[in-house]
């Protein structure tokens, strides 16, 4: 059990704005079978990861208050991610290290915590540290994962967007405009400014965990 | 060997995603408890014939569940009907429904308890079975399939289902399932026949292929017999003496999704001490038992650092009855404030609201408040027996709007017996004047939400006699109402209940054995899921009803004599049938029966000498 000193939650209550706070960036990951779970589960899960981890969160003000979390771009549900982004703030500052080993003791293996460094407050968001995002397709008639390398262009995305809206129930018809020849589509890495430590090899390394049958 | 479904890792990432929010079939969720089914000798699954937002809400399932996983080679797990999206699906590829935990089919458990809340949710005990691949009929299925027994609130008439389920556990489980289980994995390998027998020497186990119901030519039960020797010519619900010492788990699985009641559910008392006629839960949860706050905090606190979860709701039929809940709501209140956790009730009654409860409240978050007038008139409330007056009615909404909030949500019934057009008049005249004291205390409009329901007279009750509505009757009835309200109209958010719903409700609650072969006859003609309006289709029982014969009519809108054998007569909630029947009498005279305070003014209603 974690403690942190019960001093953060009464100053939370009345000096919210003078007191110190510090920003962390984590990376986790959304392997099978959480790629099901929606944003909307995302935020709810980590909402209460961090109550149960007794952090010294810093909470929204207002008629609701909430754990202060900002996401990236949301992960259309049924893809595996092997990179999520949030950023949290809290009341004391704890070692990036040591928060990672916490926040791992409040979620199973598949949702893991792989990196958290700590940011400056007025570091850009997520959403605007953000240089693309970047997706592995599998294609099921092919068997070969080393052969096909699939670019598409901008207008490609645009049409999926579209196809989102008028078509829930299929994840694969929507991320992709031709259909049947994709398992789940597999969101590999947000490029990240330098900090990201991922590369072609490893990406390759986890499809085949995945994805046994090839 | 344990039995897995079929391509399990395909179905898990791949196939899940042709269906709406899948991660309702994932499992996985924290705290859950799973044991390796071969280090266990006794499996059950804690099934429930609802969706898992619904199941997962449900309190009992959560008790039983840390009480079965903690007795040594026990593994209890949950299973919950699938979205039809996911059934249909299903059973295109022949994969059985399965247990969360192991992702094990349900078929190959020796024991299926299924929660029955409802009797809205029993076509869904059918495609519970249909989809686990396991006959509907107890008499159908042999020795190698899992015993299939009921408990929960709709076992106290569990006539109309009694041909599908091998056995039925009335009343509370804690004490009870622990004693099945140890039966059952004692008998394992032997005759279900044998197993069964033994069963019935649980008291509150009810072995319904024992008795054998006899009708008379206008379709009324004539007699009601015991075919085995042991088993009890009635039975006697159970009920835990303590329940301050009763286990209540410490740690709760957190779902992934938002489900119904997505909160801490803390039980703080058990049973009313109030005695509202048409209330079942008031009769047939009693005696009114307590948790004391020292356990409730206690409990509060490991809850609260074992989920995660930013609200506890404090659960009881009347949460404001509770000897002392001034001091449990301003305790766990003032310790939970610094961690933003919120406290709820789930229903406030109006005469013992009190504005230093209210403030307790809303230190967090400012939660909506509820209250039940349930009856228009001072008179009809007497009929009922809520013991509320108008006067005190419009005191609580004072101090509800001089309290800060802006809004406020009231139910009431319609269709009660006895019911006159001042009655109807009155919920409007209630409202109406609600919101002219709102307009004058908060100095703007508020407004007020109306939740009416169609009355289902329900067994074990005074009114389990009276004769329900038809659905023109109600139909007139909500007519009226909506006539009495003032101009205002924008600032009354009204819902009522679907009458067809209501009436099936009344039909399968008071309903005999012979509705099994009309539920089994919707479910073949396509009905499933009656809770839901979407797939709710009265049209489709009607057929039901026509084809085998029956006319529903004759359980719903029929009087009973109170002479009368009535089709669970051979259950006893422990209230005795002479108590409900004095009940229905003073009814008629609208005479109030006070609350049930233990050992000062005892109404000799039978529970606590059974």
């Amino acid at each position: 059990m974690y403690s942190f000193s019960g001093m953060y939650e009464l100053w939370g209550l009345f000096i919210m704005n003078f007191t110190d706070r510090y920003r962390y960036r984590c990376r986790h990951l959304k392997l099978v079978p959480f790629h099901l779970l929606s944003q909307l589960d995302l935020t709810r899960f980590w909402d209460r990861v961090l109550r149960r981890a007794g952090l010294p969160i810093v909470f929204s003000q207002g008629f609701n208050p909430r754990p202060l979390l900002s996401f990236g771009p949301a992960t259309v549900t049924g893809v595996i991610s092997w990179t999520e982004y949030l950023d949290m703030t809290f009341y004391e500052f704890i070692e990036p290290e040591q928060l990672k080993n916490i926040l791992n003791s409040q979620v199973l293996e598949e949702m893991r915590v792989v990196e958290v460094n700590s940011i400056p407050l007025d570091f850009p968001s997520i959403m605007k540290s953000l240089i693309s995002v970047q997706y592995a397709f599998i294609f099921k008639d092919e068997g070969n994962i080393g052969n096909h390398q699939v670019l598409f262009s901008i207008e490609d995305i645009e049409e999926l967007e579209r196809k989102k809206m008028e078509k829930q129930e299929c994840m694969i018809s929507f991320l992709f405009k031709k259909k049947n020849i994709l398992l789940n589509p597999y969101k590999s890495l947000e490029f990240m400014p330098k900090e990201s430590g991922f590369n072609r090899e490893n990406l390759v390394e986890i499809i085949k965990q995945n994805y046994y049958w090839f | 060997m344990v039995e897995k479904i079929p391509d399990q890792e395909n179905f898990f990432k791949n196939e899940l995603l042709k269906i709406t929010k899948p991660a309702r079939y994932i499992g996985e969720e924290w705290n859950i408890l799973v044991k390796n089914p071969s280090q266990t000798t006794c499996s059950v699954v804690l099934g429930f014939p609802d969706i898992y937002e619904i199941g997962m809400s449900h309190l009992g399932l959560k008790i039983l569940y840390q009480i079965l996983n903690d007795l040594p080679g026990v593994r209890a797990e949950r299973a919950f009907v699938p979205w039809p999206d996911l059934g249909k699906l299903m059973k295109e590829k022949s994969i059985p429904l399965f247990s969360l935990e192991n992702k094990i089919p349900i078929r190959s458990f020796d024991i299926v308890g299924l929660s029955l809340q409802t009797e809205m949710n029993f076509t869904n005990i059918l495609y519970f079975l249909d989809l686990s691949q396991i006959p509907f009929r107890s008499s159908e299925r042999e020795d190698d399939f899992p015993i299939i027994i009921g408990g929960g609130a709709s076992t106290c008439n569990p006539e109309p289902i009694s041909d599908f389920f091998d056995a039925f556990l009335i009343g509370e489980g804690e004490e009870a399932f622990v004693e099945i289980i140890q039966i059952v994995s004692a008998m394992k390998g032997q005759r279900k026949g044998d197993i069964l027998s033994e069963l019935a020497k649980v008291v509150g186990v009810y072995i319904p292929s024992f008795y054998q119901v006899g009708y008379s030519k206008n379709g009324i039960v004539s007699k009601i017999q015991t075919m085995n020797k042991r088993a009890f010519p009635q039975i006697q619900r159970r009920w835990l003496k303590d329940l301050d010492n009763a286990l209540y788990p410490e740690a709760i699985p957190v779902p992934y999704i938002s489900i119904v009641h997505d909160r801490i559910p803390l039980e703080i008392s058990r049973g009313c001490t109030r005695g509202c006629r048409f209330c079942q839960a008031g009769m047939i949860y009693r005696p009114h038992r307590e948790r004391s706050p020292e356990n409730i905090v206690h409990l509060a606190e490991k809850l609260v650092a074992s989920t995660g979860y930013e609200e506890i709701s404090l659960l009881s039929l009347s949460s404001t009855d509770h000897s002392r809940i001034e001091e449990i709501i301003s305790n766990l209140s003032r310790r939970f404030e610094a961690k933003n956790v919120n406290i709820s009730l789930p229903s406030i009654r109006m005469d013992t609201f009190s504005v230093q409860i209210a403030q307790n409240l809303k230190r967090v978050r400012k939660s909506g408040l509820t209250f039940a007038p349930e009856a228009g008139t001072d008179r009809l409330r007497r009929i009922i027996n809520k013991g509320l007056t108008d006067q005190e009615i419009f005191s609580t909404l004072e101090k509800v709007f001089e309290g800060g909030w802006d809004d406020v949500k009231l139910y009431f019934m319609f269709g009660l017996p006895d019911e006159k057009e001042s009655d109807l008049i009155g919920i409007s005249q209630l409202v109406n004047e609600g919101l002219q004291i709102g307009k004058k205390i908060r100095g703007k409009r508020v407004s007020i939400h109306l939740n009416l329901s169609a009355f289902v007279p329900k067994p074990h009750t005074p009114f389990q006699w009276i004769g329900q509505n038809s659905l023109e009757e109600f139909e007139e009835k909500i007519q009226r109402i909506k006539a009495g309200f003032s101009r205002d109209r924008r600032l009354i958010r009204m819902n009522w209940s679907d009458f067809k719903e209501s009436t099936l409700e009344a039909v399968l609650s008071r309903g005999d054995r012979r509705l099994s072969r009309v539920i089994e006859k919707a479910y073949h003609l396509g009905q499933i899921m009656d809770g839901w309006r979407e797939f709710f289709s009265f049209e489709r029982w009607k057929l039901a009803f026509e084809e085998v014969g029956l006319d529903y009519h004759f359980y719903s809108e029929r009087w009973r004599d109170p002479k009368e054998i009535l089709p669970w007569d051979h259950i006893s909630s422990g209230v005795k049938k002479e108590y409900l029947l004095k009940e229905l009498e003073k009814s008629r005279r609208q005479e109030v029966t006070p609350r049930c305070i233990h050992f000062q003014e005892c109404m000799s209603c039978g529970v606590c000498s059974s």
